[in-house]
């Protein structure tokens, strides 16, 4: 079983198809890369997966769950890091991760585990309003791991971050990927693109190409020029 | 629907709004400055005829309520954070139930400020008891926040939100307003007791229950992008 497979998803807003028959799988522990230039569609086949917006047409499972069919017992199963931090600033990164983390049913002690792994246990009764963009990105990603979701979905997770956020990001996807959590990243960093296992590249809503990263940049390239 | 859920997202509510204070300090300015105007203004009308008291009162309430209800909501819209509930394994109608137990909360604040220096500056001769009047502007502040936050899931797409949310809700609070000013009219002025305005009490909990049930059936359709 496939941790995400798409067939034939298709979506339009006001008449203007944005998605058109998009169909992909990803296994577990891959990093798969959504690859494409501004409009091309990536950020709403994220919010499909994500059950945040209902596809016009196709199937989208999560570990084997129909998102559509069966959407709070996907969502258990799927932690986001959307282009916008998601984080409420009048609180402290603590509280913050306290409240979602009640409502996944997650103990204090992940709040805690998370808030060091991202290094953030030094800041974490200050409020979120005082953190910088790099900082808000790292207590995002804290935020979307709380409940140990099998599939992470990124938006652009390196923008905002310095390049040692870059490097700090890499290595924790890819530790991330050793335990067999599976990855969607959309994104147009080339060296973010790179540390992925396999992809697609959307153009107008359709897949004009899939494969290994390197040939998927090869194509962008191509079409840039 | 699980309880804990709710419970979280009003608890959340309640800390913002406790290290923010932009929406219960305006509340609270806006009725007791309310109360005071309609004193001056009408002072000596309800001398002569005490019945137009309670309808001043809930003028008070429903443009306070309006102001600071539909806030709850607007400011997980703008923060980009509605999104973030929506993709945690919580249904609408939980949100919307966090949302309503946050927002009665903020208006039984109000209340029971409001209420004593509508009491004091109004000089409104008292023949019941104060305490179960207390009880049906609370009976009736729940069928309130239960309408008012559900009509404002309705227009959280709507570009003129602010402007839609009183014009929606006018007509549907109507029968809430008419009961309420009725049963507070007979207790505060009339002397009656909790058998005397049963009728009322028993509409104001139907209503109450009604609205409930639609807002709950509804929320799913009204928090879908």
């Amino acid at each position: 079983m496939h941790a995400v497979e798409a067939e034939r998803v298709c979506r339009s807003f006001g008449g203007r198809a944005v998605l058109r028959e998009v169909s992909f799988s990803v296994g577990r522990g891959e990093r798969f890369a959504l690859l494409g230039p501004n409009g091309a569609g990536k950020s709403t086949l994220l919010r499909i997966v994500a059950g945040l917006l209902r596809q016009d047409s196709g199937v989208v499972r999560v570990d084997g769950v129909d998102v559509l069919e069966e959407p709070l017992k996907a969502k258990r199963r799927i932690g986001m890091v959307a282009h916008e931090p998601w984080l409420y600033p009048e609180l402290t990164a603590e509280e913050n991760l306290r409240f979602y983390a009640g409502i996944y049913g997650v103990g204090e002690e992940r709040v805690h585990e998370l808030l060091e792994e991202v290094g953030l246990l030094n800041h974490a009764r200050r409020q979120v309003a005082g953190f910088s963009r790099g900082m808000k990105q790292r207590l995002s990603i804290a935020r979307a791991l709380l409940h140990n979701p099998r599939v992470l979905l990124l938006d652009e997770p390196s923008s905002g971050l310095d390049a040692a956020g870059r490097a700090w990001l890499r290595r924790q996807l890819e530790e991330l990927s050793r335990r067999g959590t599976a990855m969607l990243i959309a994104t147009h960093h080339p060296g973010e693109a790179m540390a992925c296992t396999s992809g697609i590249v959307l153009e107008a809503g359709r897949v004009v190409a899939s494969g290994a990263p390197e040939a998927l940049l090869e194509v962008v390239e191509g079409e840039r020029r | 629907m699980k309880g804990q859920a709710v419970l979280w997202i009003a608890r959340k509510d309640l800390l913002v709004e406790f290290r923010s204070r932009h929406t219960l300090s305006f509340m609270l300015l806006f009725s007791t400055l309310s109360v005071v105007f309609f004193a001056r203004i009408a002072g000596t009308y309800v001398l002569t005829a005490p019945g137009i008291a309670p309808g001043y009162l809930w003028l008070v309430f429903l443009f306070t309520g309006m102001l600071g209800t539909g806030r709850a909501f607007l400011r997980e819209k703008e923060g980009g954070t509605l999104d973030a509930l929506r993709s945690m394994p919580v249904s609408a109608a939980e949100i919307l139930a966090g949302k309503a137990v946050y927002n009665f909360l903020l208006l039984f604040g109000v209340q029971c400020v409001a209420f004593p220096v509508f009491l004091v500056f109004m000089e409104l001769p008292v023949r019941g008891s104060l305490l179960l009047a207390f009880g049906v502007l609370t009976l009736s502040n729940l069928s309130f926040v239960v309408i008012s936050s559900s009509v404002a899931t309705l227009v959280l797409g709507a570009r003129a939100r602010e402007v839609l949310l009183p014009v929606l809700l006018m007509p549907l609070l109507f029968p809430l307003l008419v009961l309420s000013v009725s049963a507070l009219n007979r207790v505060l002025t009339g002397g009656a007791g909790l058998m005397d305005i049963a009728g009322e009490v028993r509409l104001l909990v139907a209503y109450t229950g009604v609205s409930s049930v639609i807002a709950l059936l509804t929320s799913e359709a009204a928090l879908q992008e």
